[in-house]
């Protein structure tokens, strides 16, 4: 059912753009030359979810801009849109956008890993810190449920959970 | 003055006695020896509201306690031939604050007639028997018969001269220690004489008949008649001649008082004069002389350790008292063969025959030997007392011989096993007759039954030993400087214990156990099952703080300090039992309050809260859980889940995504907003 739902939406989105891309053929054309750095990274990305392709198809996207709004100056038609396709400056931004996206994608994974190890470490420190108020409200026989030895903590019992005390 | 005159005045005033129910002061630092009862020291006494009165004290024992409630039947007895009791209580002795019950009598103005129970004196004549010892002895058995018990302490050593010109008698007292305990074996009859002192029981009316017998006897010989005998040959004596013949014998006695002693020392209590029969006597009407009724002879004597005995009376005397020989002679028929033939008694034979076999087929050294023994010897004499081993009493005399004799070696042990091998059930089948006077001591045999055959605490001996003896005093070690005979009595008791310093030890033994079962009303038997079975010492400790807590309850008082310190103390361990640590700080404060309270059951409320334990146990269960999740939550980031390259490239694949896309964003906006502007 999923299956055919999603052919479906493809479906219709597919329907929707025949017409639109008739209207605006000369800018599909323009955006078709100048996002060719998208499809290369289509053809290379093999994640889950294509989010190369998205990081890079977002960057080129907003350097295809100036290139559109110059073939809407010109009225939108196909001798603009094919001067579009040779303008040097229509490449330069297009192609540098999608660098700026290419450069994201290579320089996040250490950035990322850097923040997960410390967010790691903190996250330890605050579980252990736990482990001493339940050891200081319960004793040392709530941990005899695991191997590792724990001794009370300085934090007072009143700070770790407690169930409700008849009077 | 005298120097008993002299002595009686005493110095009280000199010095503050202790008070006795606000009315009377005892001074125990004064003596009155020549007062002394046996067992019991005499001490002066005064009564605040008549000072002139001169008293005195008798300071009781624990182990031979007085009858308390034949102190409170006779002290409204109104005669003035008798020592009736005014007071009684219990008092704090100053020297070594041993509290002891002591009763108060007024003291007789004159002397005992037998200063010792060995003396000589000046015989009675017959006139002055009459008139001074049997008139008023007559008024005083009276007014004890009304009360339906029995005095037995009727003898010459226990009745004072009234001092005046009156020369009638004045009865000494008999409540300070157990019936009949005292009595020398002359003043006794027959049964009770061969019964040990603790056996004898509190007896009936016909026993202080036979004693007023041997009392008119003894004063009119001027001392004991039959000194130069042991109290078995006594006996012995009795049992071959009678009691008349023995005691009076050839003595010259008149015809009028001959008459009085046949009659009152006739060996068969059903012939034994009676109140009826001496008041005719007295007023002048004259009765046939009872005759003695001995044992039938045998035609040929049995030999029985060394000796021959002609009647089976006193064969089943002899035998009692050689346990371990009696045994050997049932080994074979010779003693059911003489009975047979040389007694011509069927009966007696065949009751012999059955119990020799019974003791060949129980082996050597088995309880059925004993057991044979025992019922030899009342089929030989059905009239002697029950006897079992070292064992011997009358029927009414067991429950008082458990509880006199309870700490001596294997008494209660014996008493139980007479008991359960229903010895009680054969001497009364043995008897000629079922009278009503047993049915009582039936009752009460049974009752020992019932609870020695239950072992557990709250149970066994001990408490057939309280259920049978009403006012007897508990034995618990613990209790030994203390009078404690009323259920309400026993925890201000233990509570004076503690006074002086917190004990290790737990307020409980069987003694106490079984005495608060018998004189608490209404305690549940749960309590006494729940003491029986700890799971482990705290919880033995909480059972028995539970089982105070009902006493308290029941009898007070509202407070009781030192004994909620003591179990504070006892039970401080129970907290460590909480994990939660602020339940136990909780706790804590809890039991210090309920023990500036004294309140038991608050500390019980405390030490034994069910919902609070279970809050604990779920809340550290929960705790555990979730200890233990932490720790598989830490393992896991140290075994680098967060930073491992798979995980940083989705995260990193996600986060490029997502920064690309609010970076193009922003982009179109600015780009959109300057194209347009």
């Amino acid at each position: 059912m999923a299956t055919e739902t999603e052919k479906s939406n493809k479906m219709t989105w597919i329907l929707l753009a025949i017409p639109v891309s008739a209207v605006l053929m000369p800018t599909c054309l323009l955006l078709l030359v100048l996002m060719l750095p998208t499809m290369v990274a289509f053809i290379v990305d093999g994640t889950p979810g294509r989010k190369f392709v998205i990081t890079v198809g977002m960057m080129n996207l907003a350097g295809t801009v100036p290139a559109v709004v110059d073939l809407w100056d010109h009225g939108q038609t196909f001798q603009a849109s094919f001067e579009g396709m040779s303008n040097v400056f229509a490449w330069a931004g297009a192609l540098m956008a999608s660098g700026v996206g290419w450069l994201i994608y290579w320089v996040m994974p250490p950035i990322v890993a850097n923040y997960q190890g410390i967010a790691s470490r903190a996250q330890v420190l605050s579980l252990r810190a736990k482990q001493k108020k339940l050891i200081a409200a319960w004793g040392d026989e709530v941990a005899a449920v695991i191997a590792e030895p724990y001794r009370q903590g300085e934090e007072s019992a009143e700070e770790a959970a407690e169930p409700e005390a008849e009077r | 003055m005298s120097v008993t005159s002299a002595a009686r005045a005493g110095k009280r005033g000199a010095e503050k006695g202790i008070e006795l129910s606000d009315r009377y002061e005892v001074y125990p630092d004064q003596p009155l020896p020549f007062l002394n009862s046996p067992g019991c020291d005499a001490v002066a006494a005064l009564d605040k509201r008549n000072p002139s009165l001169a008293l005195f004290a008798l300071i009781c024992s624990r182990e031979l306690a007085p009858r308390v409630d034949a102190v409170r039947s006779l002290s409204h007895v109104e005669s003035s031939a008798f020592l009736t009791p005014r007071a009684s209580g219990i008092v704090t002795q100053a020297n070594d604050q041993k509290r002891k019950f002591v009763i108060i009598f007024e003291q007789p103005r004159g002397e005992r007639v037998q200063s010792e129970p060995d003396a000589s004196f000046q015989p009675l004549s017959e006139d002055d028997l009459i008139r001074g010892v049997i008139t008023p002895m007559v008024t005083n058995l009276r007014e004890l018969g009304g009360r339906i018990m029995a005095h037995r302490a009727i003898r010459a050593d226990n009745i004072f001269t009234s001092g005046g010109s009156n020369q009638e008698i004045i009865l000494g007292e008999c409540v300070s220690s157990p019936a009949g305990y005292f009595q020398p074996v002359i003043y006794e009859p027959i049964d009770a004489g061969m019964s040990t002192p603790s056996g004898r029981g509190p007896g009936y009316i016909s026993d202080d008949f036979y004693a007023l017998g041997v009392l008119i006897a003894v004063l009119s010989h001027g001392g004991n008649p039959v000194s130069h005998l042991s109290d078995q040959e006594v006996v012995a004596s009795k049992i071959a001649l009678g009691s008349y013949a023995t005691l009076v014998g050839q003595a010259r006695v008149s015809l009028k008082l001959m008459e009085a002693l046949r009659g009152l020392l006739c060996d068969d209590p059903a012939e034994r004069w009676n109140i009826m029969d001496l008041d005719l006597w007295a007023n002048g009407r004259h009765l046939s002389p009872k005759q003695a009724t001995l044992s039938a002879k045998a035609a040929r004597a049995f030999e029985f350790d060394g000796e021959e005995y002609n009647t089976a009376r006193g064969l089943s005397f002899a035998m009692g008292h050689n346990w371990s020989l009696a045994q050997e002679a049932l080994r074979d028929d010779a003693l059911e063969g003489w009975v047979r033939r040389s007694l011509s008694d069927e009966k007696c034979a065949s009751a012999i025959l059955k119990a020799s076999r019974m003791s060949r087929m129980g082996g050597e050294g088995g309880g059925g030997q004993d057991k044979a023994v025992a019922g030899v010897l009342t089929a030989l004499d059905h009239l002697a007392p029950i006897r079992y081993k070292s064992i011997s009493a009358r029927l009414d005399g067991l429950a008082q011989a458990l509880a006199i004799d309870f700490d001596k070696d294997h008494v209660p042990q014996m008493i139980s096993e007479v008991v359960r091998s229903k010895l009680h059930k054969s001497w009364i089948e043995g008897q000629p007759s079922m009278k009503p006077e047993f049915v009582p001591w039936i009752r009460q045999a049974d009752i020992i039954e019932s609870f020695v055959n239950r072992s557990r605490i709250g149970f066994g001996p001990e408490r057939a030993l309280y259920e049978c003896n009403s006012s007897w005093p508990c034995l618990s070690s613990l209790l030994k400087n203390d009078f404690v005979n009323e259920g309400s009595d026993l925890l201000p008791a233990l509570e004076r214990l503690a006074q002086d310093g917190i004990p290790d030890y737990v307020p409980m033994d069987r003694h106490i156990a079984a005495f608060s079962a018998t004189r608490v009303k209404n305690l549940s038997e749960r309590l006494f099952i729940q003491l029986a079975e700890p799971a482990d010492k705290l919880q033995y400790n909480v059972s028995v703080l539970r089982l105070f807590s009902e006493i308290q309850r029941s009898t007070g008082p509202e407070s009781l300090p030192n004994m909620a310190r003591w179990f504070a103390k006892l039970l401080g361990p129970i907290t460590e039992t909480y994990h939660f640590r602020s339940f136990r700080q909780q706790l804590s404060k809890g039991i210090e309050g309920a023990t500036h309270s004294g309140d038991l059951a608050e500390l019980l409320w405390l030490v034994d809260n069910e919902n609070l334990r279970l809050q604990d146990e779920v809340g550290f269960a929960q705790a555990q859980n979730e200890f233990a999740s932490i720790a598989g939550q830490i393992t896991w980031h140290e075994d680098g889940a967060l930073t491992s390259d798979a995980h940083v490239a989705t995260i990193s694949q996600r986060a490029s995504a997502v920064v690309s896309a609010v970076l193009a964003s922003v982009s179109i906006a600015v780009m959109s907003f300057i194209y347009v502007t």
